[in-house]
């Protein structure tokens, strides 16, 4: 028993984020952002907001599915969930910060069902479950049309920012300020022991079981911390649309969702953030090259298949697939 | 009671078009552990280019033919071309590279063909005729049970009769002892992709004049209820593959029938999630073990 | 007499390590020759390696004159060779009957079952049996029996005695006998159990940390005590 514990341990023991204190990430994260929001002109800005709306849930993703081996594809509703939330909030009460912490905590709840089934399920079934997730958002808006007003969607009430802001420099502080205390929340949580019990499960649950780790509440907890981190990602894009609707968070976000931690290199912080950038870059040239061609069909699609394409790709090329993708663990002493 | 006559029977005509979807999804699964994440995809793919060629030549059985022979030339096309250099070590690879080519399907569509909703024209009239003074079914309904029926005896007929199909079977199950017996198993890999996609264009182009009609994404819910169909069998079995479309199919039209159209997607969600914690190998198997294939 | 098969300097082995050294050994029309030698001595590789399982680094392997090295897996069967291999390769979602049918069904017309079924009348017994409904030995039967169905020249057969209780043993080292003097069957053989190997083998080479460390008549490694004690320890 604790032979197998020492086994484990020795092999995880050096937490894959060690490089930089994460509050210097932080600052220097912050300070970075508000630089660029006072130099960049307002529709990069609002770029820059996406992207840290679009950090928040695949750095959480890239938690699951690189340190704890689980897949999900309902990410994309969770959003929803958190969006939705948010819109229902701002509608009646208007008070942001607490909207937006009813939404991660909504969203939170919601993820811990999923999670709950979710720690029973491996490979295609855990898929196929939070797929069917993912497809039922539109259904469940359609239903309860009273509430979330089926198609169409809500809108968001949301104040005027300060005077001394544009809208896009607001909205890309509120989103970045969301995305660097998701991540500096998650690089402490993944260097302590819970990312060590994470990556233990991930590698061989069996053993991470004779180790003493509970694998169920592992991946239960992994599964809502990244529920969370889609929530508030959700609740930030109500904030940037200023609406929700279930167009907004087709089944394709999710697979976007997916391609972008696996090309941002699984289980790395800046895997997330490598994956964040292409979410917003690659549509935006897409965008651009359907304009230039004249084509509407292009804009979108174009963009469908380049992820779809570099997807297969990565995956085809990465000898061992995904498992290959992740960074490899070091022990001490090794470089 | 006539409109729970009429539901049963619309129930199963759904169902049955699961049921093809499903063991399409088995086939694929038996054969390569992988589930096939853009069979749905694939199908729309064959399916709009079969209603291409309906409408340059005015037949709609030109079409129909050339959805099959589509869809066995896709799904070889995908096992030689992505699949077959999949690696195995974690079973996720596969499901990712299929969500990839979801991508990659529906982005080709959608710059082909556009985004909007075409309409999918039905061969057979859609309006149930009576019988004993009870609409039943329609010519369509019995299109679908005819056509799905000849699809299952014929795949029985080839795996259980055929030296091909014990080849396949025996490639599936114990892929290095069947090339020490002589069995090419990379060509019967290839052979079970181009069957099963060719059962899954079959089920795109029956199901989907009874949906909104085609759009590159006009699949998903259907993949969803026929996973489901394929969980509730027990993803091994092709037999339990027919009867949990048909189980999913009866529990969709009666929920559409009574509560409402848009409350099916959650009731597949809501059994699939029921199945998947109480009996993860289907309603069907004796057995019941945590599944970590 | 040309040899059946004839192997020389082969290296094998998984990824860049090597198993197998330099393994140089013939085997001879209706001759039966005993690979034997510890745990991760390198028989099974050997054998895999010859029926295209592994690829040779280097090294000849000529069957009835033909280079093994060109030749895919799935096609050895037509050239002659059946192997057998560790843990018996018995299908056991199929039934008996379908396994038997698979050995065969490379060749045209499909050969009947019926010899192989009066070779071992208690596969007929349980013709419609899965393959997981089989006791070890009916196991070991069905697949000597499926590779007998291919009709081979040269068997190669992985640790038949594995499992077995020593009375199912002997029966099958007493069939393999008979087989070889009634159709000429080349046989080679590995086994750990060196006394039942050798009651029936003509030759044996003792494989040692994937070289060949002796190799003798059988009858010579049974008799002379000292080259027992040294390379087979008993």
């Amino acid at each position: 028993m604790t032979v197998v514990r020492d086994r484990v341990t020795t092999r995880l023991a050096v937490p894959t984020m060690r490089k930089q204190s994460p509050l210097i990430i932080l600052v220097l994260g912050a300070i970075a952002v508000v630089a660029l929001t006072y130099t960049l002109p307002p529709f990069r800005t609002y770029q820059l907001a996406t992207v840290g709306a679009y950090l928040c849930v695949t750095a959480g993703l890239t938690v699951l599915t690189g340190l704890n081996g689980q897949l999900s594809l309902g990410h994309g509703a969770l959003m929803a969930t958190g969006a939705y939330t948010l819109a229902l909030w701002q509608n009646k009460f208007n008070l942001l910060v607490v909207g937006i912490i009813v939404a991660i905590l909504v969203t939170t709840a919601v993820g811990a069902v999923i999670g709950l089934a979710a720690a029973r399920l491996r490979g295609p079934y855990l898929a196929g479950l939070t797929l069917a997730v993912a497809v039922v958002v539109p259904s469940i808006t359609s239903t309860f049309d009273g509430t979330f007003n089926s198609d169409q969607g809500l809108s968001v009430v949301l104040n005027p920012p300060p005077e001394s802001m544009t809208v896009e420099q607001w909205q890309a502080w509120v989103c970045w300020g969301g995305a660097l205390l998701t991540v500096f929340t998650l690089a402490l949580l993944t260097r302590g022991r819970f990312g060590r019990d994470m990556r233990a499960v991930r590698d061989d649950e069996t053993a991470a079981r004779l180790a003493g780790i509970s694998v169920a509440r592992t991946q239960v907890t992994a599964f809502v911390v990244s529920a969370a981190c889609a929530g508030l990602a959700g609740a930030l894009f109500a904030v940037i649309a200023q609406s929700v609707s279930p167009g907004a968070f087709p089944l394709t976000l999710s697979l976007f969702l997916l391609m972008a931690i696996v090309i941002g290199g699984l289980g790395r912080l800046t895997g997330a953030l490598i994956g964040a950038l292409l979410l917003v870059a690659l549509p935006a040239v897409a965008h651009e090259i359907g304009e230039a061609a004249g084509s509407q069909r292009l804009e979108g699609n174009l963009a469908l298949t380049f992820f779809g394409v570099v997807l297969v790709v990565v995956m085809l090329a990465a000898p061992g697939g995904l498992a290959s993708l992740r960074i490899p663990l070091k022990k001490k002493g090794q470089r | 009671m006539d409109r729970f006559l009429f539901l049963t029977f619309d129930g199963l005509s759904r169902g049955a078009v699961y049921a093809a979807f499903a063991l399409a999804l088995v086939l694929i699964w038996r054969a390569t552990r992988i589930v096939n994440f853009a069979q749905g995809a694939m199908a729309v793919a064959t399916a709009y280019v079969a209603y291409s060629v309906a409408d340059a030549t005015g037949s709609y059985w030109l079409g129909f033919i050339v959805a099959l022979l589509a869809g066995l030339l896709l799904g070889a096309g995908v096992e030689r071309v992505v699949m077959r250099f999949v690696d195995h070590s974690s079973p996720l690879n596969g499901v990712v590279v299929a969500l990839g080519l979801v991508l990659i399907i529906q982005g080709v569509l959608g710059m082909i063909y556009g985004n909007e909703f075409r309409p999918a024209t039905a061969p057979f009239s859609r309006d149930a005729f009576e019988i004993g003074g009870v609409a039943l079914l329609s010519r369509y309904d019995l299109f679908v049970f005819a056509a799905v029926g000849a699809v299952v005896v014929l795949l029985t007929l080839l795996f259980t009769r055929t030296p091909t199909g014990l080849r396949m079977r025996a490639a599936a199950f114990a892929p290095d002892v069947s090339r020490l017996l002589g069995v090419p198993v990379g060509g019967m890999l290839t052979l079970g992709w181009a069957l099963a996609a060719a059962v899954g264009s079959l089920a795109g182009m029956l199901v989907l004049p009874t949906e909104l009609g085609l759009n590159p994404t006009a699949m998903d819910i259907v993949f969803i209820s026929a996973f489901t169909a394929a969980v509730v069998g027990g993803l091994d079995s092709p037999i339990g593959s027919v009867l949990g479309g048909l189980i999913v199919g009866l529990l969709l039209s009666y929920i559409s029938g009574y509560l409402g159209a848009t409350v099916a997607p959650m009731a597949v969600l809501a059994l699939l999630v029921v199945v998947l914690l109480s009996r993860p190998d289907g309603l069907f198997s004796r057995s019941s073990k945590a599944r970590t294939a | 007499m040309t040899a059946l098969l004839e192997v020389e300097g082969l290296t094998a082995g998984y990824g860049a390590a090597p198993v197998l050294h330099d393994i140089t050994l013939t085997v001879q029309p209706g001759q039966i020759v005993a690979v034997l030698g510890a745990n991760g001595a390198g028989k099974s590789t050997l054998l895999r390696t010859l029926s295209g399982l592994l690829p040779a680094t280097s090294g000849r392997m000529l069957f009835d004159g033909t280079d093994l090295r060109g030749i895919k897996v799935e096609r050895m069967v037509h050239h002659g060779i059946a192997h057998v291999p560790e843990g018996r390769g018995v299908v056991t979602e199929l039934t008996v009957e379908e396994n038997l049918r698979l050995g065969g069904l490379w060749r045209k017309p499909q050969p009947s079952l019926e010899p192989i079924y009066e070779l071992f009348p208690r596969l007929a017994e349980r013709k419609g049996h899965l393959g997981h409904q089989l006791s070890g030995g009916e196991r070991q039967m069905l697949a000597l029996g499926r590779a007998l169905a291919a009709q081979p020249r040269l068997l190669l057969l992985d640790e038949p005695s594995l499992g077995l209780a020593p009375k199912i043993t002997a029966q099958i080292m007493a069939l393999l006998r008979d087989l070889r003097d009634r159709t000429g069957l080349a046989v080679l053989l590995v086994e750990q159990n060196v006394r039942s190997a050798l009651s029936i083998a003509d030759q044996g080479v003792v494989l040692s940390l994937g070289r060949i460390v002796t190799r003798h008549d059988a009858a010579t490694l049974v008799d002379d005590a000292d080259l027992r004690h040294a390379y087979l320890g008993f």
